[in-house]
């Protein structure tokens, strides 16, 4: 009789289960599926608005070379979109692991804003980095946290007027490497900062200069210092910019 | 002589931007609309270079591929694969299987056209 009720509070445990196991299943091959018959029409979008844009189909007028560039820049805006939700989505499944390898995080963050020098100089941003010089090695996935701090930076440098200042700021504790985004923004009001994880919660894009982006960055960030066992918070007031901190705990082994 | 490139690729738009930039590059340019098309025409023609989608109706790109590298007549040449398939280990996976090399969509422009040059180089 016991054995019986065990068996059967089994089955209802372990049913619902295998449904989202098989839900999460469904919903990756959706997702596959999804980018292949999306990208396959933005072949052409892109890729005519692109020979039709050099000219390669007869003279074109620098008005007309202007809108191809509309159509060819929304493309690619299209596509980006179309990588960060199946980015995310699979970190939501469950079906990204991390591929881990030991580097040195200095390297990684030197590299990373060396990156943006370039548009900073254009905007007259001075960048700066505060950055021990033992720092030491960190055992993680490092395209993935190149993607974070790629992420972190692009915003920084998008969000703040010309001729403000971005920097970059890291800490070593002995448990926990912390490593801060920072920049001279106009601020982000604290009823807005809960919404700036959660997809497609942009902030009022006015605030942009420049195309917006996919809304999907810090989510993605998010998700990706979770994996690692760290958390991610931002610190910002009106007038005073803002402030990106994440943790990578030094011993942590992959719950995920 | 133009060297031939034959492009095997179901979706009509795109087929018709693949031969639009090989014919400006200088190419004579042969299509298929599937992979049993491809291969029969590759058979026929024995084309410099194929250009090869995946997901496509009657016979896909690696079953189309398989044949073409079982054949004598058509074993040598090189096949680049075409592909929306873009998810991470694709391109692994394409290139294990045989193809010369990956291109995936929406191409880049320059990286096109480098892929196809660095396939044929022979080319004047």
């Amino acid at each position: 009789m016991l054995e019986e009720r065990v068996e059967q509070r089994t089955k209802e445990l372990v049913a619902p289960r295998m449904t989202a196991e098989a839900a999460n299943h469904a919903k990756s091959d959706f997702l596959a599926n999804m980018s292949h018959e999306l990208r396959t029409p933005l072949n052409s979008v892109i890729g005519f608005a692109e020979v039709i844009g050099k000219g390669m189909a007869g003279p074109v007028t620098s008005e007309q070379k202007e809108f191809l560039g509309d159509i060819e820049g929304s493309g690619r805006h299209l596509l980006e979109l179309i990588n960060d939700i199946l980015d995310l989505s699979k970190i939501e499944a469950g079906k990204t692991e991390l591929e881990r390898s030991r580097f040195q995080l200095r390297e990684l963050l030197e590299d990373s804003l060396s990156m943006f020098r370039e548009k900073a100089m254009r905007h007259g941003i001075e960048l700066h980095t505060e950055l021990p010089a033992d720092l030491g090695g960190y055992e993680g996935d490092k395209r993935r946290l190149r993607q974070v701090l790629f992420n972190l930076l692009g915003n920084a440098l998008k969000f703040t007027p010309d001729h403000g200042r971005v920097g970059i700021r890291a800490v070593r504790e002995p448990a926990t490497i912390r490593i801060t985004v920072w920049d001279t923004c106009i601020g982000i009001a604290a009823k807005e900062q809960h919404k700036l994880f959660q997809p497609f919660q942009q902030l009022e894009q006015s605030l942009t200069k420049q195309s917006p982006g996919t809304g999907l960055g810090l989510p993605l960030s998010r998700k990706i210092i979770e994996m690692h066992g760290g958390e991610i918070h931002v610190e910002s007031s009106s007038g005073k910019g803002s402030a990106f901190t994440f943790s990578l705990p030094l011993t942590h082994k992959g719950a995920r | 002589m133009k060297q031939t490139v034959l492009v095997v690729e179901d979706n009509p738009r795109n087929l018709r931007l693949f031969k639009f930039i090989l014919e400006h590059l200088g190419y004579r340019v042969l299509t298929a609309g599937d992979g049993q098309d491809g291969v029969e025409r590759a058979r026929r023609e024995l084309p410099d270079l194929i250009l090869m989608d995946i997901q496509m109706p009657r016979l896909n790109g690696e079953a189309a591929l398989k044949i073409l590298k079982k054949d004598e007549l058509t074993r040598e040449i090189p096949v680049i694969v075409l592909t929306a398939h873009a998810m991470k280990g694709d391109r692994e996976r394409l290139l294990a299987a045989g193809f010369a090399d990956y291109i995936s969509k929406p191409i880049e422009h320059a990286e096109f056209i480098a892929c196809i040059r660095a396939a044929l180089p022979a080319a004047t």
